[in-house]
């Protein structure tokens, strides 16, 4: 009987966890910032779609946005929005273009770029990917080796 | 329709410009001014209500006989936005190519160095970024299959690979490449038609150079292209004036002067008004 109890509490307690666990998750992905040469970099989210604007980050003027041609419909982008905090010990350096991952290890490549990153001392801009319909995709690289966690934010 | 009195200012070249107008020119510029406003504002409502014309629907525009120019008209021969002609100084006796950038090529060098700037930026190769600079200078001469034209202005005088680039990025613009994360831009849905599909001498040129040694120059011009419409950035040409000395081959008697295959065009440029 004893035994009982203590199973159920620890089933009590398991299940507990396991909700604060699903509850906490999102959080974590929003707070999973990543600080690299002087920048906080973290996810906002990620959407898809089937039109994206390709401005370069940080966001100037540029109106140009990018579709997938009617009649298609195989491809989608998957938009991924990131947040910037300059700190102090920033030094801007020229990087790569960022590239994604799907869960089964192809890479998706943009033609958007990183530009005058500490231009403002927080901003945030988005990077567009064309993936196949429905493709989970699971993470970003950044400066080749620096990885973004996209699982969480790709519902 | 409301006007904007600072934009429209600013579009006619300021307070003094205006001041100095006849009434007849001011009328004239402000219908102008309010029929790119109407256009613009119709594009944004169509953009935003995700409408776009279809081909057969351009095809109609295009038959309006009262147009003051065909489409395929290069930018020195149409009125800009304030409605007139732009005016043109005199060209160097021997023009070099950065003469050419300082006279003659208006809204392409702004385009043209933003492209290059980019390409500069992201460490391509000096003949792609040479390829950048001039891709699309001959628009101020012709439109229509602009990256043929372009490449035989600037043929004989740079690297094979920037001649390739030129000639078929106005081909590969048409078709989306996700290894270079090169996508079709929307604007072409506005310009083409939502239900265009390129013609087969572009489909064949495409499929042609696809397998080309040389296809990743012209596809870099079309990546970096892409890119180059933001009005906020101005580049100098400073930045490219080395990888112009190390590349173009600048002839000692000037464009144009030099009796090479393509003389003739950089005449055009230098006087557009020149009557036969």
């Amino acid at each position: 009987m004893r035994h009982d109890t203590a199973r159920s509490r620890l089933q009590d307690v398991a299940m507990f966890v396991l909700v604060g666990m699903l509850l906490v998750t999102p959080t974590n992905a929003q707070d999973g910032a990543v600080t690299h040469e002087g920048l906080e970099v973290s996810i906002s989210h990620l959407e898809r779609g089937v039109i994206t604007p390709l401005g370069d980050c940080p966001t100037g003027e540029n109106i140009v946005r990018g579709v997938i041609a009617p009649g298609t419909n195989d491809t989608e982008f998957v938009i991924v929005h990131l947040d910037f905090k300059v700190l102090s010990d920033f030094e801007p350096i020229n990087w790569p273009r960022p590239f994604i991952h799907d869960v089964n290890g192809r890479v998706y490549r943009t033609a958007q770029t990183f530009g005058d990153m500490d231009r403002e001392p927080e901003h945030s801009c988005n990077f567009s990917f064309r993936v196949p319909v429905g493709m989970a995709v699971k993470e970003m690289l950044i400066d080749e080796d620096v990885a973004l966690d996209l699982t969480a934010h790709d519902r | 329709m409301e006007i904007d009195r600072r934009k429209f200012f600013k579009s006619v070249g300021g307070a003094t410009a205006v001041a100095l107008m006849t009434s007849e020119q001011k009328a004239d510029a402000l219908e102008h001014f309010m029929e790119d406003e109407l256009e613009k504002y119709a594009l944004e409502q169509a953009r935003q209500a995700g409408q776009y014309p279809t081909v057969a629907e351009l095809a109609e525009q295009d038959e309006d006989l009262a147009r003051g120019n065909r489409r395929g008209a290069g930018r020195l021969f149409v009125r800009g936005p304030n409605g007139q002609l732009r005016p043109l100084q005199p060209m160097p006796e021997k023009p070099t190519l950065i003469d050419f950038f300082k006279y003659r090529f208006g809204f392409a060098s702004t385009h043209c160095l933003q492209s290059a700037s980019r390409a500069l930026k992201t460490g391509m190769d000096e003949k792609v970024i040479l390829a950048c600079l001039l891709h699309d200078v001959i628009l101020e001469v012709v439109t229509p299959d602009h990256g043929w034209w372009g490449a035989q202005l600037i043929e004989p005088y740079v690297p094979e690979e920037t001649t390739f680039a030129i000639r078929y990025h106005s081909t590969l613009r048409f078709f989306p490449d996700s290894d270079y994360g090169y996508e079709y831009p929307e604007g072409y849905l506005r310009t083409f038609g939502e239900d265009y599909v390129p013609e087969p001498y572009l489909q064949r040129t495409a499929e042609k150079v696809r397998n080309h040694k040389f296809y990743e120059h012209s596809r870099l011009v079309t990546v970096n292209d892409l890119y180059a419409f933001d009005r906020s950035k101005t580049v100098s040409i400073e930045p490219f004036i080395d990888i112009v000395g190390r590349h173009f081959k600048q002839p000692k008697e000037g464009l144009g002067w030099d009796d090479s295959p393509s003389s003739h065009m950089w005449r055009t440029l230098i006087n557009p008004d020149r009557r036969l």
